[in-house]
Formats: C-alpha cells, sequence, structure tokens
C-alpha cells in the first residue's frame, strides 16, 4: 500500500504520504486483499498444481521497447507504420504468464508465451513534442 | 472350667498371632503391589510418550511424503486455460482496485474549492511518462500507473516466494522428471 501511497503523492493531492496512504488504505484495502488471494491462487498453480513446467508471471517495465512477442498493446495502434518512434512502454497494464519447459542436461530451454503482459505505449498517451 | 478357658485364651492368642500374621502379609503384599502398580503407570507414561513422538514424526513424515509427492506427480492438476483464466481473475482485481481508486480520487478532487495542491508535486523530477501524467493530475494517467504499480508488486510478490536454495532437492527431482520426459500436459478439453 506505500506504492500506491507514493502515487498518489505525486498528485500532490494529500498534505503527506501518511494521507495518502490512509486514503488508499479506506478505499482499497478489500480490493488489495482481493489481488493478494488471486496472486496465491496464482503462484499455487504455479509452482504445485502444474509440474510439467515453469510457469511465472510477465512484467515489462517501463522505457522497454515494445515487443510484439512478448506484449499487446490494447490502448492504441499496433499498426507497424506507428510503431517505431514512441514505441515504448509507459507501463504495464496487465500482468502475462510466460512458459519454460526444457532445460535437463542434454534438453535446451525453451520458453513460450502463454498470456501477453497488457501495456499502454508512451505514444498513446503523450502526444508528439510533450 | 479353668482349663477350657485357658484353652479358649490360647486358642485366641493363636488366632491373633494368625491375625497379625496375615496382616503383616497383607501389608507386605500392598506395598508389593503398590510398588508393582507404580512401575506398570511409569511404563504406561513412558509408552504414550513414545506413541505421542511416533505420531507427532508420522505426521511430519507424511506431511513430507505429500509434499514430495506433489512435486513427483507427472499430470498437470490444472490446464492452460484454467492458470490463464486465474491469472486474468488477477489482473480483474488489479484493474477494479484501480478504478475505484481513481473515481475516490477524482471525488475527492472535485470536492475541492480550489485547485491548489497541497504539496507540491514537481519538487522531485518525472520518472516516466505516467509520473508526468499523474502530476498533470490526468486521471486516465492515474489508473495507468496504479495498475503498472500494482503489477509490479504482484510481480514482486511472487519473485519473493520463488524457489531458493532449500528447494534444490526438489529443483533436481523436477529436473530428472524433466529428462525424463514423464510429464504430462492437462489438455483443456479432458478437464
Amino acid at each position: 500500500m506505500e506504492e500506491l501511497a507514493n502515487v498518489f503523492d505525486i498528485t500532490g493531492s494529500f498534505p503527506s504520504t501518511q494521507h495518502s496512504f490512509e486514503f488508499v488504505q479506506a478505499v482499497a484495502l478489500e480490493g488489495i486483499e482481493s489481488i493478494v488471494r488471486h496472486t496465491l491462487r496464482s503462484e499455487l498453480a504455479f509452482r504445485v498444481e502444474v509440474t510439467s513446467s515453469d510457469m511465472t508471471l510477465l512484467f515489462e517495465t517501463s522505457g522497454t521497447k515494445f515487443d510484439d512477442a512478448r506484449m499487446s498493446n490494447d490502448y492504441g495502434s499496433n499498426d507497424a507504420c506507428t510503431l517505431g518512434r514512441r514505441d515504448r512502454i509507459a507501463g504495464t497494464t496487465e500482468v502475462g504468464v510466460r512458459k519454460s519447459i526444457g532445460g535437463g542436461p542434454d534438453q535446451s530451454r525453451r520458453e513460450e508465451i502463454l498470456l501477453k503482459a497488457k501495456v499502454v505505449l508512451e505514444k498513446d498517451v503523450v502526444e508528439d513534442g510533450k | 472350667m479353668k482349663k477350657r478357658e485357658e484353652n479358649l485364651i490360647g486358642r485366641c492368642k493363636r488366632r491373633d498371632g494368625q491375625i497379625r500374621e496375615l496382616e503383616h502379609r497383607i501389608e507386605a503384599m500392598r506395598v508389593s503391589h503398590r510398588g508393582d502398580m507404580e512401575g506398570k503407570i511409569k511404563h504406561i507414561q513412558g509408552a504414550e510418550e513414545q506413541l505421542k513422538k511416533t505420531e507427532e514424526l508420522l505426521a511430519a513424515r507424511s506431511e513430507e511424503l505429500s509434499g514430495t509427492q506433489t512435486f513427483l506427480s507427472t499430470t498437470d492438476r490444472l490446464s492452460e486455460v484454467e492458470v490463464l483464466s486465474i491469472v486474468r481473475s488477477l489482473n480483474e482485481s488489479i484493474y477494479q482496485v484501480a478504478v475505484k481508486l481513481t473515481e475516490e480520487w477524482e471525488k475527492l478532487e472535485s470536492s475541492k474549492a480550489t485547485g491548489q495542491m497541497d504539496v507540491d508535486p514537481t519538487s522531485k523530477p518525472p520518472v516516466s511518462v505516467l509520473d508526468q501524467l499523474v502530476r498533470n493530475r490526468d486521471p486516465m494517467g492515474l489508473t495507468l500507473l496504479l495498475q503498472s504499480c500494482l503489477c509490479y508488486l504482484v510481480v514482486m510478490m511472487t519473485s519473493s516466494w520463488g524457489p531458493h536454495q532449500e528447494l534444490a532437492v526438489l529443483g533436481s527431482i523436477y529436473q530428472r522428471l524433466s529428462a525424463s520426459g514423464k510429464h504430462h500436459f492437462v489438455d483443456a478439453g479432458n478437464m
């Protein structure tokens, strides 16, 4: 919750981080608990219920160049001609899932993207020149 | 008459002697029995403690075995479709929290008499495009930054629960299973 409070600090709407923290706690405590429950559920699936492969959540850091193989952009156009100018990602809005198979002594590790991370591109949220 | 009386007294004395002797024997037997009982009680207590320890050990070993069998299982218990459904629910809960926080923040902002900022957000340089949008009090930028922040936290949470050195044994078992090719994938259609 501290990290979320830090986001609200940026808005300048609260006199202190403590006020931001209290706002987040009052509004989203149940929702955050739900996120933690879903995260635990996904970890149970990845580590216990699926043993034939290694599965991990996929997250892209801001500033990374858009890669269609791992990411999907539902906020703007994926048109190839528009990509390339400001095709760096501004943030990840939905986590994806990566699956790895193999990796034994005589096996090479193979990776597969089961669910692309949903990202928003800089060009889609900032107008040119800004 | 006197002789009969003496005989009776003599018999009484002998009976008294027999009674005392019996009382001594009974006392001796009682002491012996008490000793036996104490010994048996100690033995039973020792056996009970041993049983308790054995049961605890059995429970611990059963739990370990159950955990190991989980990793020795060569059949996935969930299909990819089911796993993705779990992750989509996670993404949905992230979105819901981000939207709710943004809506409540907007209500708070609109209730303010002036647009004056309580603290100066420009005191630190922006670290990202979304950061800049949030400084400009853009609700969409706020939702996106909150989503991004929550996604990052979720991934950090799962990384911290990831395999460590103590799971090296399970890792080696997994490697052997992978190498043997005995894993069976669950087909969504079979679930």
